[in-house]
């Protein structure tokens, strides 16, 4: 909050100083400001775990201390002061915490209403152009699926709006410490995503009878928004577009693009795009089909965020395939695991085993401290935080699961996770067991019938 | 070692293209472990003649001309059974001309009838085969009237002969209704039950227990509504869904319903099911329950064997017996459906529906290494695989 004030307050005296203030400041993003704080919590040492840091390191018998927030220290053998919490880590795998890319939590809250659009906030199906709406401001936080989430290790995700828009709006990074407001989640500094969608969703406008009809109408739409933004970009008078604010920031790499994208033949029309205006794209989400075009993914340095096996559930998911993330892993390609649904959003780990399974029958045995980069230091990097998330470094905020043994073991389960440093959740503990106030004085979900 | 048992299962399949023919070949699998009897099991030998499991025992002589598979220690279990899916009934889910899972806009009622439209020729079914999965009940899949009609029994037999039986049950659907009350499918349910003579044929054949009556339902209220008409009524319930069904376990299991559920569900997806516990499995099994199980959402009918499977481990991470688990993928169900002579279990006489596993049937990291239906090998000929063959890494295609 601090730092928006001032933030503010330079870009006022600007103005007022120079009579002509810097046209970046006046179309700012800045909104809706995080006033997250991390959790007081006691420094914790956890003692004789296999470690897992996410970047393709094992660690077995290793201690790990966390203080303020931050990993202080890791590796055999740490010592730690008197007042840290000992943690008996035997037998148990300590890895960082999840972070899950595409999500729709708190917009597409629990339960699903059938026939209803009461809890469902995720479209803004008005326009197939909405660059100018923005997540967090339909987020609400006491959504069952992301404290599901939480008891499976998720303690960093991003909300993105829905696929019906040509180009959707803004998403938003969320810590999942439970808080009462979308503000008191938001992931402080964290980079805006940015929505787009390609090919079957975005042409449904067709069936009302407005644009798009078909692909065609999608990425003519796609362009001219494009073009819009460059010619707004280079008007410093032109008056203020919050939608352009939008796709000019993406243009000047500060939003990160997301974009829905089955089929390879459409995310090589989505690269082309990208390339003739001037933005990158971060990632395609879903990409069943990017294990047909690998090499180009990878020569541009674009993430495929994916499942593991989903397919056929519609005509462009017909050619997806299991071993689409361990073919994209052997072309040196980047690949994130995401879960798009609230029943993956609680296991991603066992997502990546399935993954790995599937590359390892198709000769692409790929060890599974690697994969765990897929949950971890790879979707970090991707939403512009590896700095501060997704991997076990020394500096980095100590966001962290204990899991009961190996992750990637369906019979374990997430037995501790911190985020900064606090325990958040605690499998043995009901009262840091949250669960929302929907579920809140539920009859039928009281342990004993 | 498992180079080895890859090596002989496509000298296998060689073979059996080569044939021609689709004439029973008998099998001796050797070192298998028997999963049911988990880790410290002697290996055993699995004789197969005609398509059926001859003879199980330490040492078991080969049947004459019978090839040779080196299961090389690893676990064997029945192929595995789902008893929910639209297989057969479904290609693309959002493409309604390959959808033939419902029959209500032709106002058919009870008398809908799966059967007659299953496709052995469905994309599917190798997909599901590869995944170890041997039997299936597709069911019909309308939520829009109280019955959504009549479901069949599939094995999914390479020689495409895949209905093994129709009528597996008339599936009534209770629960949230978008308009109206949910009173209303009760009292037509009430109404077809007590219509005598002027009872559609597969009310009668419910009413005589011929079939089951499937009860889709999730909420307790619904389920208890389930428990009178099997009271009232005596006739099979098989209760479809049941993510409340652990408040009731209890007079489930004395009122002997089956429940088929989704291992894995924790989440409360709809109105209906707020009271769901990832524990569900485990507190109908141990309150003797029979369980069964299936998948849902995307996963339904495409992952029918893999999501299955791995949700049937994260169901034993909350409490559920590891034999109990395996069970609801094969005996139980067997049991429920009727099958149980041909099905089941790993014994003689019975259907050589076998899958050789990695490691840990339950594990997402294992795989099937082989898979016999009827006792012949399923080949690796799915579409998936076709296309993981066309798009290795090693070989890509030249950029065009």
């Amino acid at each position: 909050m601090k730092i928006g004030t001032l933030f503010q307050v330079t870009a006022l005296l600007a103005t007022s100083l120079a009579g002509c203030s810097d046209p970046r400041e006046e179309r700012s993003l800045e909104a809706f400001e995080s006033t997250y704080t991390p959790r007081p919590a006691p420094p914790y040492l956890i003692r004789n775990a296999t470690i897992l840091d996410g970047l393709g390191g094992e660690m077995p018998g290793a201690d790990l201390f966390m203080a303020d927030g931050r990993i202080i220290a890791f590796g055999p053998g740490i010592e730690a002061p008197g007042d840290a919490v000992v943690i008996d880590g035997s037998g148990r795998t300590l890895t960082p915490g999840i972070i899950d890319v595409h999500t729709h939590y708190g917009t597409a809250t629990l339960p699903y209403a059938i026939g209803s659009p009461d809890h469902w906030d995720v479209n803004e199906a008005s326009d197939p152009i909405t660059p100018e709406i923005r997540i967090e401001t339909a987020f609400n936080p006491q959504d069952p699926a992301m404290f599901n989430a939480l008891s499976g290790g998720v303690t960093t995700f991003q909300i993105l709006p829905g696929s019906r828009n040509a180009i959707g709006g803004l998403g938003a990074v969320m810590k999942n410490v439970p808080g009462r407001t979308p503000q008191s989640m938001k992931f402080p500094g964290a980079a805006y995503g940015l929505k787009m969608a390609c090919g079957e969703n975005p042409k449904a406008y067709g069936s009302e009878g407005d644009a798009p009809y078909s692909r065609m109408g999608v990425v003519s739409l796609q362009r001219q928004a494009w073009q819009d933004a460059v010619d707004y970009a280079a008007d410093p008078d032109a008056p203020r577009d919050l939608g352009l604010d939008v796709l000019a920031a993406a243009l000047d790499g500060k939003v990160k693009v997301h974009i829905h994208c089955y089929r390879a033949d459409d995310m090589s029309i989505m690269m082309d795009m990208a390339n003739e205006f001037g933005f990158e794209i971060a990632a395609f989400h879903h990409a069943v089909e990017a294990y047909k075009i690998p090499d180009q993914l990878s020569g541009q340095g674009i993430c495929s965020a994916v499942w593991s096996d989903w397919w056929g559930w519609k005509l462009e998911a017909l050619d997806g395939i299991p071993e689409n993330a361990a073919y994209l892993q052997a072309s040196d390609a980047c690949i994130v695991m995401h879960s798009d649904v609230p029943a993956l959003g609680g296991r991603l780990n066992i997502e990546v085993a399935k993954a790995v399974s599937a590359g390892r029958d198709a000769g692409i045995d790929i060890p599974l401290a690697e994969a765990l980069a897929w949950i971890t230091s790879e979707p970090a990097r991707l939403l512009g935080i590896d700095d501060q998330t997704g991997s076990i470094a020394v500096g980095r905020n100590a966001d962290l699961v204990l899991w009961s043994g190996d992750p990637f073991s369906v019979y374990s389960r997430a037995d501790l996770v911190f985020i900064d440093g606090a325990l958040i959740y605690d499998r043995a503990d009901p009262a840091r067991q949250p669960r929302g106030d929907f579920m809140t004085g539920q009859p039928s979900a009281k342990p004993e019938p | 070692m498992i180079a080895r048992l890859l090596f002989i299962l496509t000298v296998i399949c060689l073979g059996v293209q080569h044939s021609g023919l689709a004439a029973a070949q008998d099998l001796l699998i050797e070192n298998a472990r028997m999963a049911d009897d988990g880790e410290g099991a002697d290996l055993v030998q699995i004789s197969v003649r005609n398509g059926r499991i001859s003879e199980i025992g330490a040492a078991v002589a080969a049947p004459d001309g019978a090839v040779r598979v080196d299961a090389a220690g690893n676990y064997v279990t029945p192929a595995l059974m789902n008893s929910m899916t639209q297989l057969g009934l479904i290609e693309i889910f959002s493409v309604g001309e390959t959808r033939d899972s419902g029959g209500a806009s032709n106002d058919l009622g009870a008398s809908f009838d799966v059967q007659y439209a299953l496709n052995r020729n469905s994309i599917l079914l190798d997909i599901a085969r590869r995944e170890g999965l041997g039997w299936a009940v597709t069911l019909p899949d309308d939520a829009a009237a109280a019955f959504a009609g009549l479901g069949a029994i599939l094995h999914l037999r390479t020689d495409g002969r895949i209905l093994h039986q129709p009528h597996a049950g008339l599936v009534f659907n209770s629960g949230a209704v978008t308009s109206g009350s949910r009173a209303a499918n009760w009292i037509a349910l009430r109404s077809a039950l007590d219509a005598g003579e002027k009872n559609e044929p597969p009310v009668t054949a419910v009413l005589a227990g011929d079939m089951p009556l499937i009860v889709k339902a999730s909420r307790e209220s619904d389920i208890s509504q389930a428990l009178a008409i099997r009271e009232e009524y005596g006739i099979r319930v098989v209760l479809l869904g049941g993510e409340e069904a652990w408040r009731l376990a209890p007079e489930l299991a004395a009122a002997d319903i089956p429940v088929v559920l989704v291992p894995h569900a924790n989440l409360p997806s709809s109105y209906d099911m707020i009271g769901v516990r990832a524990d569900n499995a485990a507190r109908l099994h141990d309150a003797g329950v029979k369980i069964a199980f299936c998948v849902d959402s995307i996963f339904v009918s495409h992952n029918a064997g893999n999501a299955m499977r791995v949700g049937a481990g994260i169901a034993v991470a909350h409490g559920l017996d590891r034999r109990a688990a395996l069970d609801a993928m094969t005996r139980n169900p067997a049991e429920i459906w009727g099958i149980a002579e041909d099905y089941g279990v790993l014994e003689p006489g019975k259907s050589a529906d076998i899958v050789i596993w990695s490691g840990d049937p339950l594990e997402a990291l294992s795989r099937p290494l082989g898979v016999f239906m009827a006792g012949q090998p399923v080949a690796a000929t799915s579409r998936h695989q076709a296309l993981r063959e066309a798009y290795h890494p090693e070989r890509l295609p030249g950029s065009d």
